[in-house]
């Protein structure tokens, strides 16, 4: 018996008993929700037999290049162009392996899911008083873009970055790494209270803590991010910069300028960074590609200059497209493409399009399961992303990564800022 | 043959500064289980004037004036502790060595031997830029030791930011951070937030005694007065400026707990989506004022000693001896900053920061002027604003192809000041951007910052305009190519327009070259 169907018989033998509690509560949604159906999955099996194991490289690439989308097919395909060490890129080819998700998730999905309708305007009427997987069986893109939002992370999680802002060209690179932490306010399924925090006077559905080490002139600069429940509202941010020793409101309205000269701008982290209600969504089908979702970042192997992880495991994925447009007519890119995870509803991959119209850039997510065995949650480790008009990069990668931790509130106070001023 | 000797003298201090690079990969270096973190600098400095004026000439073998290396190291420790409160340890450790004062024979003779002495390179406790013990529990903080407190919001101006005094001898605020401009202060300094609306967090600062004055620049220096300017005998005899500034420190207030206590509260609070702060200083000032008594007979002396050494043409014995003829007289502050982001108004974010002093003294002079003859000494009132406003811009076609998309950051600030009870012959500290004769002073700065190429470059244009005629541009070019490097060129002017605003640093225009390596 091959591998993969050890894994399919043992995947079923654990989900089995976690599918009958769901049939009795509510006989429709039969939870959690693969990615593949059973066909499909079988399709899978049988090309994963000739592939599962096998090294991928500039010679193979152009075999798989159907599961990847085309810019990054070309960055292996052209691997000197893109900094590459003199191995040149290369990624393994891993059997696709469902994700679970946590026991939280599937709870408030049974308890919250059932009869939600979005009003005309995209609006999720209530959406700040429910928690788990709005729309399990999703029709629209504006249903999809409402599971990615109700995606909590674990509600509360905190993570080591090293972001390496690239020049394949001249194979130099500037290194930041910060420290983060999140939490979620509002539709949380993991951690009590549930399914929002009490006391949440500002009506803040979610923030974010960074703390600074790198480079230099960010040392020990330390900021928070609130986001609020009223769409309408923008975020508001507090920097306490080592340099000027001052906690000083900042700016979060331009969301479209480049932070500190990467290829990400503020709208961009997760694929997708803002209210959802700033895009208009427009689901255009399924499309099958290699993603890293099941990622030990320790094994990866990079040297300077260098655009593209090496030693990367990818899976078949069943994605989700959806072309995403700003309503902002004037806004940086023109389209966003996502390929979204139909069974965590993270963004894999994602295209930009410039304002003319023509592509730009292309970020992969990588993702791995983090948590106790039984109950993990499916989160980033790393990232690409890449600017194919200017032949740029940036890697992202997540170490000591915690999620469904406990996130104090206190964290997110001009309070904390100062207390670690130094 | 000197334009060699200083190329020299450059690449010699390239060369000691690639010695003391540290060789490591990160940012920071972290020992003992990431408890004890290490960053800093090593930083060389060069100042070259685009211009020295012909009587000043002969004191300088070359246009470069200021050729500084430095170094910072920053010590933080944290106690590993289970429970309890947190507790850190955190210090700063600062080296200089100015080149140009100790090499250039010329300069030597224009900058007097004590001047040079406290300006070559670091002397006492400037070693240590803060030294504090950090304690801190779920809602209290408790910091004690020496320390650099910021309270203001604004960039060039100081406003509200009252609690730690200057050091103006090697840089101005706008050309360098406040970090490096401030001398630190021994202190003790507490925080509690409280479950109040608002989230009203209280602080207080308790400084005992330890005073120290705003370090001014020397005579001779490059930001300091022209000693042809200020003295007879120039070369031979140190000038007026000298006499004045000698024993302005010499009668600086040692550390002193009755007498030179200085005390603060500050209140910090969040209403209407209003971030605010309320601030109360009781301080001694860090400028000083005359005694109308015996300042005049002080002058005196310095013409009869200036007398002697032109007739003998021989180096007179300045006597700074005798009663303080300075004081650094006790006044309050009261005052406040508020910020908020407007949406309406392109995201922009404003801040406010305000000021009232209670009971500053002054000094009455002829005409106001400084250096003149002093009269008496009174107390004034003093309130002032400053109105900041920030935000960021695409440039329609060139941010997205210059500027990889990196955005215009945009900072303008409105300050003005009015001394209150006015009279002309008031003496007022000319960096307050008084025209003489006018109880008001109003200015516009500004701060420009256009990363290029992905943050490897950047553009910065900041300046001053005051409406008296008064102005100073900044433009600097900043280049970082990795993570550790950073080279900045750059070259500032002063202006003025009219003879009675006439600009202190109006013959100091130079370039500016800072190579920075930094961990």
């Amino acid at each position: 018996m091959s591998k993969a169907k050890i894994a399919s018989c043992l995947y079923l033998m654990v989900m089995l008993p976690a599918f009958f509690p769901a049939f009795g509560l509510c006989r429709e949604m039969v939870l959690p929700i693969s990615g593949y159906t059973g066909p499909e999955l079988r399709v899978v099996r049988a090309w994963e037999k000739v592939w599962a194991g096998k090294r991928i490289d500039a010679e193979t690439i152009d075999r798989v290049s159907e599961f990847l989308p085309a810019s990054y097919a070309g960055m292996y395909r052209d691997p000197a162009k893109w900094g590459a060490p003199p191995e040149g890129f290369y990624f393994f080819i891993r059997p696709y392996e469902p994700v679970r998700e946590t026991e939280g998730l599937w709870a408030a999905t049974r308890k919250y899911a059932s009869g939600l309708k979005l009003a005309p305007d995209g609006r999720l009427p209530g959406h700040q008083t429910i928690a788990g997987r709005p729309f399990p069986r999703p029709v629209s893109g504006t249903e999809i873009a409402w599971n990615y939002e109700f995606n909590t992370h674990g509600d509360g999680c905190a993570y080591l970055r090293t972001g390496y802002n690239i020049s394949p060209g001249s194979r130099s690179e500037r290194v930041g790494d910060q420290d983060a932490w999140e939490l979620f306010w509002i539709h949380r399924v993991d951690k009590d209270p549930r399914p929002a925090l009490p006391e949440n006077p500002k009506g803040i559905s979610r923030s974010t803590f960074y703390h600074m080490h790198s480079p230099p002139e960010f040392k020990n600069t330390r900021m928070f991010n609130l986001r609020y429940i009223d769409s309408e509202k923008s975020d508001d941010a507090y920097m306490w910069f080592s340099a000027f020793r001052r906690i000083q409101r900042i700016s979060t309205k331009q969301r479209t300028d480049s932070i500190d000269g990467t290829d990400l701008i503020y709208d961009d982290e997760y694929g997708w960074d803002g209210q959802i209600l700033r895009n208009r969504y427009v689901l255009k089908g399924k499309q099958e590609l290699l993603c890293a979702r099941h990622q030990d970042m320790a094994v990866t192997r990079r040297t300077k200059g260098q655009a593209i992880l090496n030693h990367l495991s990818r899976e078949r994925t069943n994605t989700y497209v959806v072309e995403v447009f700003n309503r902002d007519p004037n806004y940086i890119y023109s389209k966003r493409v996502w390929y979204i995870d139909p069974e965590t509803y993270l963004i894999l991959w994602t295209e930009m399009y410039d304002e003319s119209g023509r592509f730009w850039k292309c970020f992969e997510n990588i993702t791995c399961n983090i948590g106790p065995p039984g109950n993990q949650k499916n989160f980033l480790v790393g990232a690409h992303y890449a600017d194919f008009q200017r032949v740029h990069a940036g890697i992202w990668v997540n170490r000591r990564v915690d999620v469904g931790i406990t996130v104090s509130p206190k964290l997110f106070t001009v309070y904390h800022l100062q207390k670690g001023a130094y | 043959m000197c334009f060699l000797m200083h190329g020299r003298c450059w690449v010699l201090s390239l060369l000691v500064l690639s010695c003391l690079v540290p060789s490591m990969a990160g940012a920071k270096v972290r020992l003992l289980e990431n408890r004890l973190e290490l960053t800093g600098y090593v930083k060389e400095y060069l100042l070259i004037r685009s211009h020295i004026p012909s009587q000043e000439k002969p004191f300088h073998r070359s246009n470069a004036s200021l050729i500084q290396s430095s170094a910072l190291v920053e010590v933080l420790y944290r106690l590993d502790r289970a429970g309890g409160p947190d507790i850190c340890f955190f210090t700063g450790l600062r080296y200089w060595y100015q080149k140009e004062t100790a090499w250039d024979s010329e300069l030597k003779k224009a900058v007097p031997r004590k001047t040079r002495e406290d300006f070559v390179h670091t002397r006492n406790d400037e070693f240590l830029t803060e030294a504090y013990l950090d304690i801190s529990g779920n809602n209290w903080q408790v910091l004690a030791g020496k320390q650099i407190v910021v309270w203001g919001e604004t960039d060039i101006v100081r406003t509200a930011d009252v609690v730690n005094p200057l050091d103006l001898r090697y840089s101005l605020p706008g050309i360098d951070f406040w970090e490096e401009l401030k001398q630190g202060l021994w202190m003790i300094r507490g925080l509690w937030q409280s479950g109040l609306p608002g989230s009203l967090l209280f602080e207080a600062i308790f400084i005992p005694g330890d005073f120290r004055a705003t370090h001014l620049p020397g005579e001779g220096t490059h930001w300091g007065p022209n000693p042809a300017d200020t003295s007879l005998t120039p070369g031979d005899l140190p000038g007026y400026s000298h006499w004045l500034l000698e024993k302005m420190r010499r009668d600086e207030p040692k550390w002193r707990l009755r007498k030179n206590y200085e005390w603060g509260v500050r209140l910090r609070g969040y209403t209407w989506d209003i971030d605010w702060t309320l601030l109360y200083f009781n301080t001694l000032s860090d400028t000083a004022t005359a005694d109308p008594a015996r300042v005049n007979r002080f002058t005196m002396s310095y013409i009869g000693a200036a007398l002697r050494s032109l007739v003998s043409a021989k180096d007179v014995f300045l006597d700074f001896s005798g009663p303080d003829v300075f004081r650094y007289k006790r006044y309050q502050v009261i005052g406040g900053t508020a910020q908020t982001c407007i949406d309406r108004l392109h995201g922009s974010v404003w801040r406010v920061e305000w000021f009232y002093e209670i009971g500053r003294h002054y000094n009455l002079g002829e005409g106001g002027q400084w250096g003149g003859r002093v009269f008496d000494e009174v107390r004034k009132d003093a309130w002032g604003v400053g109105i900041n406003y920030c935000d960021k811009f695409r440039i329609p076609g060139l941010t997205h192809r210059l500027f990889t998309d990196k955005q215009l950051e945009v900072s303008l600030t409105f300050f003005y000041e009015k001394i209150s009870g006015y009279s002309s012959e008031l003496i007022l500290d000319p960096s307050r951007g008084h025209r003489i004769g006018s109880s008001h002073a109003a200015m516009i700065t500004w701060s420009l910052v256009q990363p290029i190429s992905h943050q490897t470059w950047t553009f910065i244009f900041s300046g001053l305009y005051n409406p008296n005629g008064m102005y100073f541009l900044f433009p600097m070019l900043s280049f970082a190519p990795g993570n550790h490097w950073r080279c900045e060129i750059g070259a500032y002017a002063f202006g003025y327009r009219s003879k009675r605003a006439k600009h202190p640093y109006h013959d100091k225009d130079s370039f500016l070259l800072r190579l920075r390596y930094e961990w």
